[in-house]
């Protein structure tokens, strides 16, 4: 058991747990973005901790990935949502999409697999309004929104979502399993490096607010 | 065929990648340009403003020194001229000296006072001489002339050196504030305190009516004018003011760079 749960464990469920503690007593609760970066980083920590009990008795279903998912998509829409123009039109693109993850979770893709066209969705919805955005205030030349800390948060998934989403594009499960070179699967190495980007910014975002909390 | 498709899609990602790092790199490059081009642009604006300043100051200078040249040249030789004939005319009718030496004394009042004008005026005595000795030298001439109590108090433990522009700026704003408290404050008593070391150091304060510093419109008094100014010279003057308390003006040079 003991070293089925060794085997079970990688890099990044320990990068995971450190920027999670890191999180939950470097940031207060005052501060909304604060309470939904704890969110995301409690629905990972929740979503691995399920992952690696499943794995150890081989009952796993994509039932929980596909939920993680939804919220984890839904928490960065709000995120973007804090700094977009219309805020009205984001609460209607955040309703619509935990709409269509629910009728696809029960409906459509359904429970037992993982819900490929949520993800895409997710990152689709994301993508656009990050790029609107993005080209407005690079237009308006609001150069404070690309240098704050802020503007790291929203980075941060960029090249999560895109890395997923590109395998999760082909709905194979054959495919994530393809070796690409010795022992490394092309699920494991797009991971890798979207998990390297994104706890990367994610522990800089928090270890910048830290700091402006602190002075 | 799915090996090929997962190098595929580790290609594009990567490509992914870099362009998302291209993007960022452009965005900062992007800002780093714009930053410098304002810079540049505000360290211009800067010049030009001080040009501005400077080239206003030479002109009042040049103004001021025509007008001073023009009452001691012209009418104050008129009234050495009057109080010739005055003279004259005591001599050719005794009988009329007693009523004529009170106009002759006035006369000779007249000339003194337009002589201290026509110096206060003239920035020429100050740059041969020093500013401390003019300051000094105008608060005797506001005695002379007013029924204030000026008590003026100086603290030179060494002999502080200052550029022309430096003297010139500095007079000028004393006197400013000077005129500004004759004309408005209805003050009975001013304290001034002049130190010269460490730190360039001029405080006056009068106990007049003051004013409301909230309600004081940008322009009002020349205040603007006077921090400008001081500005010019990277020197700082403020004031603090209320209703029936008097006011008080510091003028001190920047002590950081």
């Amino acid at each position: 058991m003991l070293v089925k749960l060794l085997s079970l464990l990688n890099i990044v469920h320990i990068v995971l747990l450190f920027t999670f503690f890191f999180a939950f007593f470097g940031l207060d609760w005052k501060n909304r973005t604060y309470v939904y970066v704890k969110i995301i980083l409690f629905t990972f920590l929740c979503n691995e901790t399920i992952d690696i009990i499943t794995g150890l008795y081989n009952c796993g279903t994509g039932i929980n990935m596909s939920i993680t998912n939804l919220i984890h998509f839904s928490i960065w829409l709000l995120i973007l949502k804090d700094t977009a123009r219309y805020p009205t039109l984001m609460n209607g693109i955040i309703i619509g999409y935990i709409t269509f993850g629910l009728c696809n979770l029960f409906f459509g893709e359904g429970t037992v697999h993982f819900n490929y066209y949520t993800f895409i969705l997710g990152t689709l919805l994301y993508l656009i309004v990050f790029i609107i955005e993005s080209f407005y205030h690079l237009n308006k030349e609001h150069f404070s929104f690309f240098t704050s800390n802020h503007y790291i948060l929203l980075v941060t998934p960029l090249v999560f979502f895109i890395g997923l989403s590109l395998i999760f594009g082909f709905r194979s499960r054959s495919l994530n399993f393809t070796i690409l070179f010795g022992t490394f699967r092309l699920y494991k190495t797009v991971m890798y490096i979207s998990n390297a980007f994104y706890y990367s910014l994610f522990n800089l975002y928090i270890y910048r607010e830290y700091k402006k909390e602190r002075l | 065929m799915n090996l090929e498709i997962a190098i595929g899609i580790v290609v594009v990602f990567l490509l992914v990648c870099l362009v998302i790092l291209f993007c960022g790199i452009l965005i900062k490059l992007y800002i780093n340009k714009v930053k410098k081009y304002t810079e540049v642009i505000f360290q211009k604006d800067l010049d030009f403003q001080k040009t501005l300043n400077t080239t206003i100051l030479e002109t009042q200078e040049q103004v001021l020194k025509n007008i001073s040249q023009d009452l001691h040249d012209d009418a104050g030789q008129q009234l050495t001229y009057i109080n010739f004939q005055l003279e004259h005319l005591k001599l050719d009718a005794p009988e009329l000296q007693k009523q004529l030496e009170p106009v002759s004394e006035s006369v000779v009042q007249l000339s003194k006072s337009i002589r201290g004008i026509s110096h206060s005026l003239n920035t020429h005595l100050l740059r041969q001489h020093d500013l401390i000795k003019a300051i000094v030298a105008e608060v005797t001439r506001m005695q002379n002339n007013s029924s204030l109590t000026i008590d003026l108090k100086v603290v030179e433990d060494a002999k502080k050196t200052f550029t022309t522009q430096e003297q010139i700026v500095i007079y000028r704003i004393f006197q400013e504030i000077m005129n500004n408290i004759l004309k408005h404050a209805k003050a009975s008593q001013i304290n001034i305190t002049l130190t010269t070391t460490p730190f360039f150091s001029l405080t006056v304060q009068d106990n007049g009516k003051g004013f409301d510093v909230a309600a004081l419109p940008k322009s009002t008094l020349g205040l603007h004018t006077m921090i400008e100014r001081a500005a010019l010279i990277a020197y700082h003057l403020q004031y603090e003011s209320a209703l029936n308390q008097g006011t008080t003006f510091i003028l001190t040079e920047n002590t950081t760079t």
